[in-house]
């Protein structure tokens, strides 16, 4: 039999059907949990791997599943009668030992079918519309954000933080979903497949695989974002789950509970903003006070401290504006002040990918924004005059340069990468292409 | 289609990471002040909140900075 060539209306229809079934399940938030189909999926992940049948725990939550471990791993010896071998040795995870099974077992069994009977246009097209999709807004702006803070948060705490599943959470729904459908139009079938399929389907949200132990919890309740899908709320958690735990979240950038809070109180000062060391998260920052309380009490904020010295637009060729967003694309705006009795200097500018708001700090030296934003970007100095254009992606700068420039640079060492030297605003905006 | 592509990650200290997608061949040079990579071959500069980049011709990587007032010192931007 040919491959399939084309998918035919049908096919377009169910295509985008189980794009948004697998989204639903997680950004409508009332999918409930299947506690038997979860249990049963666990037992076989375990034996697919060929590891003992572990005892199972459900929580709410994420942080919950950390909690359940650090208990799990400190509970006393003399409380082991649960009957599945619990005691203080088992920490050992066997996440490896579970995403071998899985990738060896089943994705690169269905892949391989795949290709066998679908031409690579098609193939790239669902994986376009299902799969890379639902990982865009699944895997990257939900569930990789939420680990990430939790880790961060868990450090500074006296649990140690266990590491979740590779395989096992709504991370996979995206290459789950790219299958599924492949699945439903029958051109495979895999037992394993449709295993791990009604695992995810059974409503579960993350685990935490030990030796012995699954860690599991189910599906938030609540998820709010922007227009841009991005988690969002300014006004309390952008994902909470059962038990109250949340986080929070502005335009996608996670913001600690305190900060949030003394925001939102108004009590949120200047000399925190900017002991923040983080650019995104003073971002982050500025988002919510604008959104919460609007502009006038933005800029009594910061003018309480600072007044607006100069203010330099970089008009771009249209070519340079394409892909970026927002009115304030190339305007710079530079504040001086005093803060706790230290003369303070700020390059007021925007993101032009987002229109975000930054303030980056610069030396108090500088008498126009020109010069003062320029001051930001270093190259080499033995490079400087071989510089042919620059381009920036938020906080990295590629530089690309002349042909003797380019000899130079395969050659350069880390002393002379750490010797740099700043270009005047006039150099810099000569050479500055796209910025985004 | 589901591809795996060799990617490197030149901010290291950033959050969320800018990735470095197609290239023939990318060098760390300096990673605690600088972050500089030398990037050779076609390639595309990608990240979660910003618009990719092509790299069409070999490039320096490296970080911006911004000025500490507290500290007087020059600092890597941290996002």
């Amino acid at each position: 039999m040919g491959k399939l060539e084309k998918l035919t209306k049908e096919q377009e229809k169910l295509m985008i059907q189980v794009r948004d079934e697998w989204l639903d399940r997680i950004f409508d938030c009332n999918t409930n949990l299947d506690k038997d189909g979860a249990e049963k999926g666990i037992e076989w992940l375990y034996e697919l791997s060929g590891l003992k049948k572990p005892l199972i725990i459900q929580v709410e939550s994420p942080m919950g599943c950390q909690y359940a471990a650090h208990l799990m791993k400190n509970m006393p010896k003399k409380l082991d009668s649960v009957g599945a071998s619990v005691n203080a040795s088992v920490v050992d995870s066997v996440v490896d030992s579970v995403g071998d099974s899985i990738r060896h077992s089943v994705r690169a069994s269905v892949r391989a079918s795949v290709r066998h009977s679908v031409v690579d246009s098609v193939n790239n097209s669902v994986w376009h519309s299902v799969g890379d999709s639902i990982r865009h807004s699944v895997r990257h702006s939900v569930i990789d954000s939420v680990r990430h803070s939790i880790r961060a948060s868990v450090s500074h705490s006296v649990i140690d933080f266990q590491d979740f599943c590779y395989y096992g959470s709504i991370r996979d729904y995206g290459w789950v979903a790219f299958y599924d459908f492949f699945n439903r139009i029958g051109i495979f079938k895999n037992e394993g497949f449709e295993k791990f399929n009604l695992l995810l389907k059974s409503g579960i949200y993350d685990m935490i695989q030990l030796d012995g132990v699954c860690i599991y919890c189910k599906l938030p309740n609540n998820i709010t974002r922007n227009n841009q899908e991005q988690m969002h709320n300014i006004s309390g958690y952008s994902i909470e789950w059962g038990d109250g735990y949340g986080q929070h979240y502005v335009n996608g950038r996670f913001l600690k509970p305190e900060t949030f809070n003394k925001v939102l109180k108004k009590e949120y000062t200047i000399e925190e903003f900017f002991k923040e060391d983080n650019e995104d998260i003073k971002s982050a920052i500025i988002g919510l006070i604008q959104e919460k309380y609007g502009d006038e009490y933005l800029f009594h904020f910061f003018s309480k401290n600072l007044h607006e010295v100069d203010t330099y637009t970089n008009k771009k060729e249209d070519k340079y504006l394409i892909n970026t967003i927002g009115m304030n694309v190339g305007v710079y705006s530079l504040f001086k002040g005093n803060i706790n009795n230290v003369d303070v200097a700020y390059v007021r500018c925007y993101c032009p990918s987002t229109d975000r708001m930054f303030f980056l700090g610069v030396e108090n030296h500088h008498d126009n924004a020109k010069d003062a934003i320029a001051s930001l970007y270093r190259v080499p100095k033995k490079l400087k005059n071989h510089i042919k254009y620059i381009q920036r992606q938020g906080e990295r700068f590629s530089t690309v340069f002349d042909d003797l420039g380019t000899t130079m640079l395969k050659k350069i060492t880390k002393r002379d990468v750490s010797d740099t030297l700043a270009l005047t605003g006039e150099e810099y905006f000569n050479k500055i292409t796209y910025e985004y | 289609m589901e591809t795996k592509q060799l990617t490197v990650n030149v901010a290291p200290s950033s959050d969320e990471g800018h990735y470095v997608k197609g290239a023939r061949k990318v060098v760390d040079i300096e990673m605690d002040i600088t972050e500089s990579f030398v990037v050779e071959g076609k390639s595309t500069l990608e990240t979660k909140n910003h618009t990719s980049i092509d790299l069409d011709e070999d490039c320096l990587i490296n970080t911006q900075v911004v000025f500490n007032p507290f500290s007087k010192m020059y600092e890597k931007v941290v996002d």
